[in-house]
């Protein structure tokens, strides 16, 4: 009886699953190659998934100006690894915190970390106060620190996870044998929680990987770029100068300006490489780990 | 074990307080964190009180009331914004939960280890694009002399081309399936953390007591996920004012003839403030986002304080 | 436990490591290798003695060089070449601060609430008007500084100093060696010839429209106009010069380029607006635009590129055509459809401005002054060192690349080309050398004739603000896809009128003429 309920469970699984995989790696096939596309025959046709000509032009084109890109990958992959790292220990802590049952001031807390959710300050003030008085402009905490390092949303997620999957049951007999916050939380709650804490460190990978807004702000020494700095700044320039070429008509040389393809290819750059963390981070997705025999 | 037999010697009691210092300092570096990111640059909030005078500085600037915020109400354009803005937020949370829980489960559900990976990995992938790359690529589908859909697929079905571009009415199905397409992988990776996290006993017990995959989905899954279903929905509802500016700007690629379902109160500040670079004005506007969003936070934790006190959030 | 610490410590070490890397090179991208103006950053008496030589200690000028996003590589190169002259003439230094076009207003917000020092900052209009940086109180009067030190400036730019002016003060410095552009089409040359188009006689719509059946009908897959864009305009230049009195489209105009009546008018009440959405209609329905004109990715150029386009609209001023061929990749000809006209928006596109940060505008000034006195540091800015990124031709004002190098190698690509008195700035092949002095002429003739009654008028939006903002928006929704024929105008226009007076139009118009009324009588 099992089985064939199991059966009909698996079929619409990998069916439902199979559709939304190819609805996702369907654009991304396009993105590819599009950006293996003459640019020519995109102008004429328009992308398409079988072009009429192929072209290696906007790779040769990103691999020329840029002999910069292999460093900005190095930075970019240090403050991702940092950063990820960092944010994790500090996330994990303070959900940890907030998770414990019977703490004063729990809703106080609560409060003060949720309210950052809502509402900010906005980036002059922010700006002013990492450059004049914590001095961050053209280090490397620039791209690690502001914004990223840790942020609300996350600490909720995690929070949530330690309430739900971790009967408090378990911790309380931990504490009765004798073991202090800091171990529960680093022996028991920890390795318990791995799930989570492979989503959150996933998504700050990524959002250390996208960002370049903090480089945008901060830096004028171009050795610290990070990657999506140079490319991001080529795509937005690009796209404002198409969709104004009237208002500016006369001061600009518009042979240089990249051209569709090139964007395409600047994003293929910027998206391959964190596509490998992906594997990394999914080893942590392990299915229930018996949490042992806990009696209610 | 032997242990247990002896009996717990009678201490004093600790003050709670001090019984929990060392979770009050695992606490300290991310509530250093919040202080030095985010709430010291709250003065920043003043500017949009203020006629900002960069020479006078935020302090010095004279005050301005409540002036820089009546460019978001005194037009026709406002109840427009509001509207889509909401409208579109509503779908997006309901329809969001509802699928990134389906494919959840279903996912949890596949056997096949390496299927399960390879399928959540590439539902992450339309996640790390930009909305400017996306809006090309949306481009490609929809554009009406080259486009995929009136290139290749209406003729198939014999149908005429259609001005996509044009015509207001699709579009809030087009942003809709767009926003799902992006987002439904990270969503659904929360959930399948959690989800990941249930104990198998449950899942076990529940078998042998001759209970259905879908009884066990509904009593012991779902459950399981009422605290984080609720978390992310409060979260999102703080959100309710604010939008994806990529989505709404970058993948109609700026097409004025459909504004009426595309301009959202973000779009909306960032045209109409482009000549006069006026930051308290865009600062009012956040603020104004802010106020709505946090008290609709307050309400709805309010409501589910009522309803089910451990799963609110304060 | 441990092997979390030890993980722990490890980063932090290799963190603490990059960030001393980072830190030695705390200098920005273009660290002046001059000993004498890297101890002078932002260290100065702040003295007022014009005198360039001395013992003083040379003042280091932070000029912003607007990019498309990349940094040219040789830019520190041009650096030192720019300062070796500016040291000697002008006892200061120049330290270049590349930003992206897309990036200028958010980082002077940022250097600007900052304090961090700033001396030459670009206006770009649209981006970052002057009137922006001046209600937010950014920048500072320039009127004493250019009249007591700006002697070439003034020579140099003459009536185009118009531009500059806000609340009746002088705030930028515009870089124009143009005044005045002649406005009209550009059409694919080959094709002229092939269809036996004769261009002097082509004068109205019904004129072009023939001219488009013709390509049309020959040549299915070519697309008569090139114009695209979400903010494209075909009324207000090439068709019916506007006068918008220094501001935008939103706060209304005057028809005929300010030369005839000046009553401030809602542009697209006019019946000369009705009647060019019509014909742009028909344009459309004919297939003389590109069905998704207002939403591709692609640029005019792009189109051009490709052979897809056969003509584009846009300026015609002698020397423009060979710029527009280089860019199409085929050989252009221009037709006139109206002479060049000088109002104060044509002199406001890119402007010099001090911000407040600056901490010496006399010495300030007088950099920028040599920007526009000699003719080395022009180029230098514009197109690089010569002999290394450029070479002379036979023409001393026309140049070429140098053997083996292109566009795709040079060190020195600036695009954006806004630096001193233009008049001295050298052509790349394959311009005509004439063109020099058929722009003298051409000038020349504008100042006489061509020349709006409101030149140096702006209107100040400050007591609008929110009419302003929400004109803009409905502005946003309706004018490209009208102006472009997409969308219908016998239901669009009205429908776009009256919002347009909801929105509150008629009371910033009002405002406009007010001010204009008092500024004429004042300047009359």
């Amino acid at each position: 009886m099992h089985t064939k309920e199991d059966k009909v469970m698996q079929g619409i699984a990998h069916i439902v699953m199979a559709f939304l995989a190819i609805c996702a790696l369907l654009p991304f096939v396009l993105l590819i190659i599009a950006s293996f596309t003459d640019n020519m025959t995109a102008i004429r046709n328009g992308y398409s998934f079988f072009p009429e000509q192929w072209s290696l032009d906007a790779y040769d084109y990103i691999l020329k100006q840029w002999g910069v890109i292999g460093r900005a990958y190095g930075v970019t992959f240090l403050v991702t690894v940092s950063g990820t790292f960092l944010s994790l220990v500090i996330t994990s802590m303070l959900g940890y915190a907030l998770s414990r049952q019977g703490m004063p001031g729990r809703n106080v807390l609560m409060f003060f970390v949720v309210f950052t959710m809502l509402f900010n300050g906005g980036l002059v003030p922010t700006y002013y106060i990492y450059s004049n008085i914590f001095h961050i402009k053209n280090t490397i905490w620039a791209l690690i620190v502001p914004g990223l390092l840790m942020n609300a949303f996350n600490v909720m997620l995690v929070r949530n996870y330690f309430r739900s999957n971790i009967p408090p049951a378990l911790i309380e007999a931990a504490k009765i044998d004798g073991a202090k916050e800091f171990t529960v939380f680093f022996r028991i709650v920890l390795p318990l929680s791995l799930p989570i804490l492979a989503t959150i460190g996933l998504m700050s990978a990524i959002a250390y990987w996208n960002d370049w807004t903090n480089g945008l702000y901060y830096l004028t020494n171009e050795k610290l770029f990070s990657i999506q700095n140079i490319l991001n700044k080529i795509n937005e320039n690009v796209n404002f100068l198409a969709n104004n070429s009237s208002t500016l008509a006369g001061t600009v040389d518009t042979t240089s300006l990249p051209s569709g393809t090139i964007r395409m290819a600047i994003a293929v750059v910027g998206i391959v490489p964190i596509l490998i963390a992906y594997p990394f981070f999914q080893r942590y997705f392990v299915k229930g780990i018996t949490i042992g025999s806990v009696k209610e | 074990m032997t242990e247990a037999a002896v009996p717990q010697k009678p201490r004093k009691k600790k003050s709670k307080f001090v019984q929990f210092i060392p979770v009050y300092i695992m606490a300290l570096p991310g509530l250093a964190y919040l202080v030095i990111n985010n709430y010291m640059p709250m003065f920043g909030i003043v500017i949009a009180f203020k006629n900002l005078d960069f020479s006078k500085g935020i302090f010095g600037s004279p005050w301005a009331g409540l002036s820089n915020f009546t460019y978001l109400f005194k037009t026709e354009d406002a109840w427009i914004i509001t509207r889509n803005t909401i409208g579109y937020n509503l779908v997006f949370i309901a329809l969001g939960i509802v699928l990134a829980i389906t494919v959840a489960i279903l996912l949890n559900e596949v056997r096949n280890k390496i299927a399960a990976r390879f399928y959540q990995s590439v539902i992450l992938i339309p996640y790390l694009m930009s909305m400017v790359v996306v809006s090309y690529l949306c481009y490609a589908l929809l554009s009406t002399e080259s486009g995929f859909i009136n290139g290749t697929l209406l003729p198939l079905f014999g149908m005429d081309p259609i001005s996509w571009y044009a015509e207001p009415k699709y579009w809030p199905f087009i942003l809709t399936i767009v926003n799902l397409w992006k987002s439904i992988g990270f969503s659904t990776v929360i959930y399948l953390s959690s989800i990941v996290g249930i104990s198998k006993d449950y899942y076990e017990a529940a078998t042998i007591d001759g209970a259905s995959k879908w009884k066990q989905i509904l009593h012991i899954t779902l459950p399981l996920l009422k605290s984080t279903i609720i978390t992310l929905a409060i979260l999102n509802i703080g959100r309710m004012f604010y939008s994806d500016f990529g989505l709404f700007y970058q993948v109609p690629r700026n097409s004025g003839p459909l504004f009426r379902v595309t301009n959202t109160i973000d779009t909306y500040v960032y045209r109409g403030l482009m000549q006069l670079g006026d930051i308290a004005m865009s600062s009012a506007a956040g603020v104004y986002q802010s106020l709505v969003g946090f008290v609709l936070v307050i309400a709805s934790n309010g409501i589910v304080r009522k309803l089910s006190r451990e799963d609110a959030l304060f | 436990m441990k092997r979390i610490v030890a993980m722990l410590l490890s980063v932090i070490l290799l963190v603490t490591l990059l960030a001393a890397c980072g830190s030695d090179q705390k200098n920005d991208v273009s660290t002046p290798s001059d000993t004498s103006s890297n101890a002078a950053s932002g260290e100065d008496d702040g003295d007022s003695s014009s005198e360039p030589a001395g013992d003083e200690e040379a003042y280091n000028v932070i000029m912003t060089v607007t990019t498309i996003g990349v940094t040219p590589p040789d830019l520190q190169l041009v650096q030192e070449e720019i300062n070796k002259i500016a040291l000697a003439e002008t006892n200061t230094t120049v330290e270049l601060l590349p930003i992206a076009i897309t990036e200028l207003s958010q980082k002077y917000s940022l250097m600007l609430s900052s304090g961090e020092k700033l001396d030459l900052a670009m206006s770009f209009v649209g981006l970052t008007p002057v009137s922006s940086f001046v209600s937010k109180g950014q920048i500072i009067e320039l009127d004493d500084l250019v009249a007591q030190r700006g002697q070439d400036i003034l020579e140099a730019e003459q009536i185009a100093m118009a531009g500059g002016y806000y609340n009746g003060k002088l705030y930028g410095v515009p870089s124009e060696e143009k005044y005045g552009r002649p406005q009209g089409m550009y059409l694919r040359a080959d094709l002229v010839q092939k269809y036996n188009i004769d261009v002097d006689s082509i004068k109205t719509y019904e004129d072009i429209t023939a001219m488009f059946a013709t390509i049309k009908e020959n040549e299915p897959d070519i697309i008569p106009l090139s114009t695209v864009g979400s903010n494209a305009t075909t009324f207000g230049s090439v068709f019916n010069p506007l006068d918008l009195l220094g501001s935008t489209i939103a706060s209304g105009g005057l028809l005929n380029a300010g030369q005839g009546d000046t009553a401030v008018l809602n542009v697209f009440a006019t019946p000369a607006y009705e009647e060019h959405v019509t014909w742009m209609r028909r344009w459309y329905e004919a297939g003389y635009f590109l069905p998704d004109a207002i939403t591709t990715s692609d640029s005019s150029v792009d189109l051009g590129k490709a052979g897809r386009a056969f003509a584009g609209l846009g300026s015609v001023e002698p020397g423009q055509v060979s710029n527009l061929s280089r860019d199409w990749g085929y050989e252009m000809v221009g037709l006139e459809l109206v002479p060049a006209y000088a109002t104060t928006n044509t002199y406001q596109t890119t402007m010099w401005c001090i911000p407040i940060t600056c901490e010496n505008p006399e010495k300030t000034m007088d950099f920028l002054n040599l920007t526009y006195k000699d003719e080395t540091v022009v180029n230098l800015l514009s197109n690089g060192i010569e002999g290394v990124h450029y070479v002379k031709t036979d023409d001393p004002m026309i140049i070429t690349y140098p053997e083996g190098m292109d566009l795709s190698n040079t060190g020195y690509n600036m695009p954006l080309h806004t630096y001193g008195d233009k008049m001295k700035k050298y052509a790349w092949v394959p311009t005509d050398p004439a063109v020099f002095d058929q722009l003298k002429a051409l000038n020349a003739e504008v100042a006489a004739n061509g020349v709006s009654k409101t030149l140096g008028y702006v209107f100040n939006a400050d007591s609008v603000k929110s009419e302003f903002t929400a004109v803009t928006n409905v502005i946003a929704e309706y004018r490209a896809a009208l102006e472009t024929g997409s969308v219908d105008p016998t239901t669009a226009l009205p429908e776009f009128i009256s919002k347009l007076e909801s929105a509150g139009i008629d009371k910033i118009i009002e405002e406009n003429q007010r001010q204009l009324d008092a500024w004429l009588e004042a300047n009359g």
